[in-house]
């Protein structure tokens, strides 16, 4: 974490843009929701950082931390492909993108002996998945 | 009685014993889950961090086929999937403009008057009431369980509306009508990690020793949970904790069972361990059964 919470906020309001957009602070947070929960002056920092993390994906920045990015792309994408999460697709999806093939694997394959994964991904209304997410896209784009 | 349940793509995959051990407790309680028909995704954490509206507009859609089939109330035990779906209700219901656009977005009409339940409120105002359907019939004299609710039950409160946002006490109240011995404790609502177990892994033990020591500080041989996140980074990080000298008490000396809180409950009702996926855990649940009589 390169910039607390606190420093977000007050670069928010001094509008330095750079600086929170690039900051891995903003991709490093869990939303585990306690700094919205507790800030005295009802500042909703998740939100915040949500609202950071959107702005530069939309604005093309290279993510400080990106792994975490390719995370939620190989969520998204699996989300797309099959309507629910297939978690070993999008787990290998993941290790791809980020080249880090044997991080975890005996934990991976403990897993696999206890019969965690589900082999075969499920497939639920796929094509209506698809079309909430082109429908969102155009949303966006017409207010932009 | 009949609800909506959501299990979640986690409840069907890497936490399939908490719908297994959910389920279980249900027809021992004479409650009849219906699961939502044709369920997709509610986006979890990757849909908000990419777009408000289709993290809205996902959740929404599983709310609108809980309309279609009739229900009031959908039951939904994942803390993450409970935390979106209480979030698109809440962001429709504080953002005049925000029902119609999603409207337009699933294509159907959507008039957001489903409520969102954890099965620890259900379970909690049933036994509050005095409705809960069963006794429990074994007896766990050596359980001494701290309960975890993690981060997404309880906040933000606003949104949520589950129980106290700092000291939640339904878990306990719930374990204790079953005869399980709950322990006050710090780490109650602190945080896991979540997702970051698959990208930054070293995040996640960093956390998960903290709650595992001061469960045992606390003097607790179980850890309760109810979010099969919580559930994942808890149980499998155990053994990476051990590769990195352990807690001091010599080699090996992470070995807490993680059970979630139907699986306690299900023990306690007379179920059989196999039937609430006890065998599936990385951390060995053996003694848990020790315990009981």
């Amino acid at each position: 974490m390169d910039l607390t919470p606190t420093q977000v906020i007050h670069a928010v309001r001094l509008g330095l843009r750079d600086l929170v957009l690039d900051s891995k602070t903003i991709w490093i947070c869990a939303s585990c929701e306690t700094c919205t929960t507790r800030c005295p002056q009802e500042v909703d920092i998740a939100r915040v950082m949500d609202a950071a993390r959107i702005l530069a994906r939309r604005e093309g920045r290279r993510p400080r931390i990106p792994e975490v990015a390719a995370f939620h792309r190989s969520v998204l994408e699996s989300l797309r492909m099959f309507g629910r999460l297939y978690e070993l697709g999008a787990i290998g999806a993941l290790k791809l993108r980020t080249m880090r093939l044997t991080e975890d694997l005996d934990l991976g394959l403990r897993m696999f002996k206890k019969g965690k994964f589900r082999f075969i991904p499920a497939f639920a209304n796929v094509l209506a998945t698809n079309r909430i997410f082109r429908r969102v896209k155009k949303a966006e784009r017409a207010r932009t | 009685m009949r609800f909506a349940y959501y299990p979640g793509c986690s409840l069907h995959s890497t936490g399939r014993e908490y719908d297994a051990s959910f389920r279980e407790v249900c027809a021992r309680l004479g409650l009849e889950p219906d699961e939502v028909e044709g369920w997709t995704c509610c986006g979890a954490s990757s849909a908000h961090a990419t777009s408000r509206l289709l993290s809205v507009a996902l959740a929404a859609d599983n709310l609108a086929r809980v309309e279609t089939a009739g229900h009031k109330d959908v039951v939904v035990p994942c803390a993450s999937c409970f935390s979106r779906f209480k979030d698109a209700t809440h962001e429709i219901e504080s953002d005049p403009g925000m029902k119609a656009e999603i409207g337009g977005i699933l294509g159907r009409p959507f008039s957001n008057s489903v409520k969102t339940i954890h099965p620890l409120e259900l379970l909690d105002k049933m036994g509050e009431e005095g409705r809960l359907g069963a006794a429990p019939v074994k007896e766990m004299p050596g359980v001494r369980a701290v309960c975890y609710y993690g981060c997404l039950l309880t906040r933000p409160p606003k949104v949520t509306q589950f129980d106290d946002c700092e000291y939640p006490m339904s878990m306990d109240r719930l374990l204790g009508r079953f005869g399980v011995r709950t322990l006050d404790w710090s780490y109650k609502t602190d945080c896991c990690g979540a997702g970051f177990g698959l990208t930054r892994p070293a995040i996640v033990c960093k956390l998960v020793k903290k709650i595992l020591d001061n469960a045992s500080a606390a003097g607790a041989n179980v850890v309760a949970v109810a979010c099969p996140l919580c559930h994942a980074n808890l149980d499998s990080r155990q053994a990476d904790l051990n590769r990195a000298g352990g807690n001091g008490a010599g080699p090996g000396a992470y070995k807490m069972p993680v059970l979630y809180f139907t699986q306690l409950i299900g023990l306690a009702l007379g179920a059989a361990p196999e039937s609430l996926g006890l065998g599936s855990h990385l951390v060995e649940t053996a003694p848990v059964l020790g315990m009981m009589r």
